[in-house]
């Protein structure tokens, strides 16, 4: 198991490298590169240039440049480690510090959302077949799964924190921020309250996509289940519809939906760089499109390193999980 | 039975006149008919081609549409007053944006760039996959190896961030082409989905024995993959082709959203979106979100079920699960 | 003779499906005894499994129904039970082993876990006096090791072996009835035979009857009592495995007979087999179904379905010309004369 692990982590740290090397050569060639960019933004003055150039050693070979940013890169634990916005915003490390809980916070959310919803949803459309909540559910499914995100989110912005607030002249949901500016003063039970209603409309913006695709793939694997021949023998010895059901049928189909979301975080950090953007979230995705608007470039590597971190670490956990589910899975 | 004489106690021709009239005989099926008849029975796949149909049609033949207005005009009322944010009424169907023009204008020249950067898209995925997925799968050993640690690699960068990048990058390159940019970014980060089904269809239906065959009467391997498996992988790769020009469709939008898209002042549903939702909030100009919205998803669904309808013509190795 | 443990009468179990209602039986009759091995054959798609699942109730509705008939289980109609009362009879009075011993597991739960879950609910034991009688299932089984066994998972084990598993599951609760759906189809030859050797030895200790359904003829050969042959949803002929063997006076069954590869025997000619294919069950021929395939067929008779007609004490045959039909150039299975 151990071997695994160390495997898979290797694994991660490979796809890492080559995530920052394909992210620095497409920074590198855009309009110019850094060096440029950073001169001409009129509002860096000249020994801000002169500091950055040195730290990142931007006059010198691209190769260099990127062997130069690797190596502080991985010096994480030294507070100049990731250097300096190239917006005078302050040390890198700080900036993306301020906002990796906040976006930790959307995404996780999200995803237990869709977990916790998707998933049931799908089984049991697959317990009630061709019924009309099964077709609702798979219309549903269709429909949201080919909506942007952005759309969803702008609708849901706009029936339920704009609309709705003009129609019942109370503020259900917020579209902007994680928390309101009174948030110090309120008592315990407001500031949960105040919290939940700002996470609500990005998270289930998010959620919303991942719950179609859940859904419809949890409904398949049920249903192959339910088709299976162990259950067939397992209704032959008799045992009750609940046993068959519960004990039989969902043990199995619990296990393949553990890849899907796997392979949903990386789309849940993508829908998150999005939702931010759309509702003020203070999270380090509406950091990155700031920062890729401004060509702050350190910023922007900080951020896809960030992201592509998180996904790794995510990836590992679904896949230890997989292993503990099911026991056809040996890890050598 | 067949090789003996048939007793005399038989009359065969009564016997087959009588299977006749039951019906019995057997008449073969093509492929093609078999499709035809599944795709058929499924008849949102149908509505949806003929959606699409008209969208494509429209949206490059919007010249040729009577009545419908120029998309970058900003129209003025008779006292030069710019006509902006005019709600959905009389000669403006879907309304008027900030600066006065047709929304509908806008929607329809605005389906070419999405449709466009989708055939791209399509082209180049399906060209790509099909690719690395053949030559991994019937190759097999160390290619097999190197290709699909690759395509592991493509799949395992996270979508949107990089898509960014790219999509800064490739403006600088293919600067008024945007079109084109786009596809090609898209293009490659897309294909590694399609990679790797094709992979699978190619390590079974290599060891099919139309393939020894082949071989036994000395084709090469180009041709025993081109003639004689690939036709074979068609149905995976025509679904799952279809399915990925929906997400490129998504993914495009979503970058013009962002404004990584095309440049303005063409039209493009993904930026219409976002320069509406910015007004809508405060001014309640809901139509500017709507109709680009409306025909984005209507587009995407569109691809969806022509893309289930297709598995469920095409593609045998799918679960139990009926539509 | 024996009492009879199942009657099944005029069963039909229809299933419907988008190109119409599928009568995969379709009026079956017949009846196994106590202790009796009573074997079923017939072509794949003859309604064999089918019959089978009629009987323990599994037909999944809405799809598939048991449209009429009787079941008769110790005199009781199972048809007319609730499904609680039918949980109750399924596993512990009549039990069903299937054709693939590999995907018949639940790959998720080791086989001890199975093997108890069947003897806890049934026998009503605890969950340690259950691990002892599931041991012992295994060792009756011959499976070796059976105490360490308990704890494997399905996929540890081999394909015989699990075999062994699902006869040890079925046995578990000593029921009356042991159905055995094509259980050495997915199994090679050497394993076959341990397997069918196993059946017989555990059932006759324990007086348990089998239906044994295969398309094997080889198989019923050394195993059944009786045998039943089905075609395309109905009985053909049915009587004990003497009569069927070396009488066998339906032109299908002669059929059967005829096409099975032997040993023994000098090839001069092609192998034989029956001509055409056997029917769609959505639109069966009417009359006798056999009829297209049959070289004895008349046009006018065989327009009427055959009735199954005695010719001896338990030996019926389905057809308007037994048992004046001569059939030996088509089958080749001749009785040895009396030493």
């Amino acid at each position: 198991m151990l071997q695994y692990v160390i495997r898979r982590l290797v694994y991660g740290a490979v796809t890492l490298l080559a995530l920052s090397i394909i992210v620095f050569t497409l920074l590198q060639n855009t309009g110019g590169g850094p060096l440029d960019r950073l001169k001409a933004n009129p509002r860096n003055r000249a020994d801000f240039i002169q500091r950055v150039t040195e730290f990142y050693g931007l006059d010198q070979p691209v190769v260099k440049q990127y062997f130069t940013w690797a190596g502080k890169y991985v010096q994480f634990w030294r507070s100049d480690a990731w250097g300096e916005s190239f917006q005078g915003d302050g040390p890198v490390r700080d900036i993306i510090a301020d906002r990796v809980l906040a976006t930790l916070r959307l995404m996780l959310t999200a995803l237990g959302l869709a977990i916790l919803i998707g998933i049931p949803l799908g089984v049991f459309q697959a317990l009630r077949q061709y019924s009309f909540f099964d077709q609702a559910g798979t219309t549903f499914s269709f429909v949201t799964f080919s909506t942007p995100i952005f759309v969803l989110a702008v609708t849901l912005q706009l029936i339920l924190a704009v609309y709705l607030e003009k129609w019942t002249g109370v503020k259900f949901f917020f579209n902007a921020g994680m928390n309101s500016a009174s948030y110090g003063d309120l008592s315990f039970w407001a500031r949960i309250g105040d919290t939940l209603s700002h996470l609500f409309l990005p998270a289930i913006s998010i959620a919303l996509i991942s719950i179609a695709g859940y859904s419809r793939y949890q409904r398949a694997a049920m249903l192959d289940v339910l088709h299976s021949d162990y259950l067939r023998t397992a209704k032959a010895k008799g045992l009750s519809r609940r046993t068959v059901i519960v004990k039989h049928a969902l043990r199995n189909a619990l296990i393949p939906i553990v890849t899907l979301v796997s392979l949903d975080v990386a789309a849940v950090l993508g829908g998150a760089v999005i939702t931010e953007s759309i509702f003020g979230w203070p999270g380090i995705g509406r950091k990155y499109i700031e920062a890729i608007n401004t060509n702050d470039y350190p910023v922007v590597m900080a951020v896809v390193m960030a992201i592509g971190i998180m996904t790794v670490v995510m990836n590992l956990f679904a896949d230890i999980a997989y292993g503990f589910l099911d026991p056809r899975v040996r890890y050598d | 039975m067949t090789d003996r004489p048939l007793p005399p106690e038989t009359d065969a021709a009564a016997l087959r006149a009588l299977d006749e009239a039951e019906g019995m005989t057997v008449e073969p099926i093509t492929q093609w008919k078999l499709f035809r008849t599944r795709f058929g029975r499924h008849r949102l796949a149908m509505l949806a081609s003929v959606v699409l149909l008209f969208m494509v049609l429209l949206a490059f033949l919007a010249d040729a549409v009577p009545g419908l207005k120029d998309p970058l005009e900003q129209y003025e009322d008779a006292n030069g007053r710019t006509l902006n944010l005019l709600a959905p009424r009389g000669q403006f169907p879907f309304g008027t944006d900030q600066l006065g023009r047709d929304v509908m204008a806008r929607v329809v020249y605005g389906g070419r760039t999405s449709l466009v950067v989708a055939g791209l898209t399509g082209l180049l995925v399906a060209s790509i996959g099909t690719t690395v997925g053949a030559v991994s799968g019937y190759y097999g050993g160390w290619i097999d190896q190197a290709l699909m640690r690759f395509t592991d690699l493509i799949l395992s960068l996270p979508l949107l961030p990089v898509a960014i990048v790219a999509a800064q990058f490739f403006r600088g390159l293919f600067r008024g082409r945007e079109a084109l940019s786009l596809s090609l970014l898209l293009g490659l980060l897309l294909w590694g989905a399609l990679a790797r089904i094709v992979r699978a269809e190619f390590l079974s239906l290599r060891e099919k024995e139309f393939v020894e065959a082949a071989r036994a009467s000395g084709a090469r391997d180009r041709r025993i993959i081109f003639r004689h498996i690939l036709p074979n992988a068609l149905g995976p790769i025509i679904v799952n082709t279809t399915l990925t020009i929906g997400a490129a469709i998504i993914l495009e939008a979503a970058l013009s959203f962002l404004g990584f898209g095309v440049v303005p002042p063409t039209p493009a549903w993904g930026q219409m979106a976002a320069d509406g939702g910015r007004s809508a909030v405060s001014s309640g100009a809901y139509w500017l979100v709507l109709f680009p919205s409306a025909a984005l998803i209507l587009t995407v669904l569109s691809v969806n079920f022509l893309g289930d309808g297709l598995r469920d013509a095409l593609d045998p190795t799918q679960s139990i699960e009926r539509k | 003779m024996a009492e009879p443990l199942l009657q099944v009468r005029d069963l039909r179990t229809y299933f419907t499906t988008h190109e119409g209602v599928v009568r995969a039986v379709d009026g079956v009759n017949f009846t196994i005894h106590k202790g009796e091995k009573f074997g079923v054959v017939g072509e794949s798609g003859c309604g064999k499994s089918v019959c089978a699942l009629s009987v323990m109730r599994l037909i999944e509705r809405p799809a598939g129904e048991v449209v009429t008939g009787e079941i008769l289980f110790h005199g009781v109609d199972l048809l007319g039970l609730t499904e609680e009362e039918m949980r109750f009879v399924r596993g512990g009075q009549i039990a069903m082993i299937f054709q693939d011993p590999m995907t018949a597991l639940n790959p998720v739960y080791t086989i001890g876990n199975q093997l108890m879950e069947t003897i806890m609910l049934h026998q009503r034991v605890g969950k340690n006096e259950a691990f002892d009688i599931a041991v012992q299932g295994l060792d009756d089984v011959h499976i070796p090791n059976a105490k360490q066994r308990m704890g494997d998972f399905p996929h540890q084990l081999s394909g015989g072996m699990r075999q062994r598993v699902m006869i040890a599951m079925a046995l578990s609760c000593n029921p009356d009835l042991l159905i055995a759906d094509e259980p050495t189809t997915a199994l090679d030859v050497t394993t076959q035979a341990q397997i069918l050797e196993l059946m017989h030895e555990l059932t006759e200790g324990r007086d348990t009857a089998v239906m044994l359904i295969t398309h094997d003829l080889g198989v019923v050969a050394g195993f059944c009592d009786r045998i039943q042959v089905m075609y395309a949803g109905r009985l053909v002929e049915t009587g004990t495995a003497d009569e069927v063997f070396f009488e066998g006076k339906h032109p299908y069954t002669a059929g059967l007979l005829g096409s099975m590869t032997r040993m023994d025997e000098v090839r001069t000619e092609r192998l034989f087999s029956i001509r055409g294919a056997p029917p769609s069950l959505i639109n069966p021929p009417r009359g006798c179904r056999f009829r297209p395939r049959c070289d004895f067929a008349d046009p006018e008779v065989c327009k009427k379905t055959p009735r199954l007609r005695e010719l001896s004490q338990d030996h019926y045959v389905a057809c308007h010309f037994a048992p004046n039909l001569d059939l030996r150039r088509v089958r080749k299975v001749e009785k040895e004369p009396a030493a």
